[in-house]
Parts: structure tokens; sequence; C-alpha cells
């Protein structure tokens, strides 16, 4: 499986229906994690849209020295970083807006989180701090290698280690002795 | 949440917006620099050559031959002082000449020998290259830097700036002290500047000779 990149190099060589494919396969996975850092499903989708738009305007920057997966979540949270730096600190939102942000967000959790036991880990996920939830994501559900999620979160391979080791130390407390096997 | 269709399509409707930004942006950038560079092209092509100063090609012989012999241009010859050298550069006799007319003469002939051994960087007809004078009379002929000379005349012109310029005539070589520039004179020169120096040959130099 190589996460798009030879659906990406049709795309480049002209074929149009193999960017439908990498955005069948890819984008509600990056909206999720985008989520986990602006907390606004709205705003995730805006900003997976741009990070895909960045795919067909900036063909040649992707060199394909690592998946398009990871490449597409590198762009996602970097977009998703800037628009933390830049929007309001209190974002008020109508209350008719905040019920339809909440069904989407759950109607994508089952998306994503058809398995049971994911479901179980992702709401253990809110009580661990930013980090160790990103990189439990992007290991966890997001399936990606220890080597990648290093390069999406910018980190290296042994603080991604070091992050990991301590998101499951906690996540077996929160979760208890049954939680463990969901690991 | 949009769906997929909707999705993609804001995707591409994104992509063309910032494709024309960027075409846009890179317009305007060239719209200012061509501009810019022509002026700037303009400007040095006319100021620069004013800023910087420019050899005269259409030179003279006679002012070439001026600044060769260190020649002093719009200053006035005043005086000559002739010193008769002898052997370790002692002084033996010393002659002043305060007449303004004859010193700036006798100046003119003395720097015409530079005039003509400059030209072309060759002797002028009859007169020997140093080089040559050298290459005859190596024995006699001093290879230091600085002049040393052992006899022969020295020559001061004093001008109205009080400036000097020294000449030492040495035989048959004629050298400018400031320049160190040496020229071998021929005999008719010579002969011609120890008449309007108004010099008669010693004894010493007729023994040495």
């Amino acid at each position: 499986m190589d996460n798009g990149a030879s659906s990406y190099r049709r795309f480049l060589d002209g074929d149009e229906s193999a960017f439908d494919e990498i955005m069948k396969e890819l984008f509600d996975n990056l909206v999720f994690f985008i989520d986990r850092y602006v907390h606004d499903i709205h705003a995730a989708e805006d900003i997976a849209i741009d990070a895909f738009s960045d795919l067909v305007v900036n063909k040649h920057r992707y060199n394909f020295k690592v998946t398009l997966k990871t490449y597409l979540f590198m762009l996602g949270r970097s977009r998703a970083l800037n628009y933390i730096k830049h929007r309001k600190v209190i974002d008020f939102v109508e209350l008719t807006e905040a019920d339809t942000a909440i069904a989407e967000q759950e109607a994508l959790e089952d998306i994503i989180l058809a398995d049971e036991r994911k479901r179980v880990v992702n709401n253990a996920l809110n009580s661990l701090p930013h980090d160790m939830r990103v990189v439990v994501h992007l290991i966890y559900f997001e399936d990606l290698s220890y080597d990648e999620a290093a390069k999406v979160m910018k980190k290296n391979r042994k603080q991604v280690d070091n992050l990991l080791y301590r998101a499951k130390k906690e996540l077996r407390i929160i979760l208890g002795k049954d939680g463990e096997l969901l690991l | 949440m949009r769906n997929f269709d909707e999705r993609k399509a804001e995707v591409f409707r994104r992509s063309e917006n910032r494709i024309k930004e960027r075409k846009r942006n890179r317009n305007r950038f060239l719209a200012l620099c061509i501009p810019l560079c022509l002026i700037i092209t303009v400007m040095s092509v006319t100021m620069l050559p004013s800023l910087f100063p420019v050899y005269d090609k259409n030179m003279s012989a006679e002012d070439e031959g001026r600044d060769s012999a260190g020649g002093i241009e719009s200053s006035v010859i005043l005086t000559m002082q002739v010193e008769l050298l002898g052997k370790d550069d002692a002084l033996q006799s010393s002659v002043m000449n305060e007449d303004a007319n004859a010193v700036t003469q006798i100046y003119y002939t003395i720097e015409s020998a530079f005039v003509s051994a400059g030209e072309n960087g060759k002797p002028a007809a009859g007169q020997e290259s140093v080089e040559d004078f050298e290459d005859k009379h190596k024995e006699n002929y001093s290879q230091s830097t600085t002049p040393t000379f052992s006899s022969g005349y020295k020559i001061t012109f004093m001008t109205d700036k009080d400036t000097k310029v020294v000449f030492i005539l040495n035989g048959n070589t004629l050298t400018n002290v400031q320049t160190n520039e040496k020229v071998a004179l021929s005999e008719d020169q010579r002969s011609q500047i120890l008449n309007d120096l108004g010099v008669v040959l010693t004894s010493w130099e007729v023994e040495s000779e």
C-alpha cells in the first residue's frame, strides 16, 4: 500500500480520476486529524480542502520520499497550526450551528471509527495532552509508522517513541485492564 | 459538511484561484521590475562615465613628455643650479642661473630628451636606449635601484611654487631624480644640453674619459 503515491503519479500524468481516488481515500481521515487541532469540524474541512488544493497548485513539491498520506498530513498540520494562530480567541457560534457541527463530527467519527475499539480509545484520548493525542491518532488510527508520524509532527523518532510510551501508560490507567487489550 | 462532489469542486476552484493570483502577482512584479531595470541601466550609462576620470587619448607628445620627465605644468621655472659632482658625489663647483627665460629654455631642452625617448617606447634616431647603453658600459654602470653617481652634473630647477625638479647628467645618461627615469642621450643631445648649461668640460672629466 503506497497511500496514494501511485494515484498521484497518475494524476500528474494527466489522469483526473486518480485525484478522485486520492480524495476518497484520504479526505475524511485528514479532516478528522485536523479536527484534533482546531476542534471545529467546518474549519477542519476547509483546511483539508486547502491542503488538497496544495497538491493541485504545487504539483512538483511532493518528491515521493514519504507517502502521500504523510505529506498530506504534514500540510494539514501546518495549515491547522496557522489557523489556530490567526483565529479569534473566543469564537462565538450560534446554538443551531453548534448542534449541526456536533452532529457532523459524530457522523465523521462514525465513518473513521467504524471499529468499536477505536471508538473507545478515541473517547479516552480527550483526557491526554495534545501531543500524546496526536501521536496516538497517527499511529493507531491512521496506521502511520513511527518515522512517518515523526515527520508529520516535526519531531524525531525518539521523541515519538517517548510520547507513545507515556500515552499508552496513561491510557492503561484510563481504560483499565480491559482497555489495555484495545491497544 | 459538503458531499464528495462539492469538496472536489471546491478544491479545484480554490486551486484555479491560487494559480490566477500567482500569475497576477508575477505580472505585477515584472511590470515593476522591468521599468526599474531600464531606469537603472539608463542612469548608469548617462551618469557613471562622468564620475570617473577619462584618459585623454589626444594628449600631445609634449604633454606626455612633460609628464614623463616629472614636468611642472602650471608652475613657472625661476632658477636653475648646476652642480658639478666629483667622485662620491662630492660637490666640486656650482653655478646658479637666475635668468628665467634661459632657464625655462634649458628645462625644455632637457625635457625633450625624455619625450623623444617616450614616443613609441623606442629611442629616437641617433639615440641609443638605456638598456643598449648599459650593455656597452656594464662595468661602469651602477646596478642599484636608487641613482648613485660618481661624477656628472646635477641640474636643479626651482619653480615659483618652491618645487624642485632635479636631473643628473652622468656621461651620456640623463636621469630624472624624482621619477628615476633614465634616458641615454646622443652626442648631439648631450652637447646641446651642455652648451645650454654653459658648462665647459672640466679637466677632471677629460681625465675620466
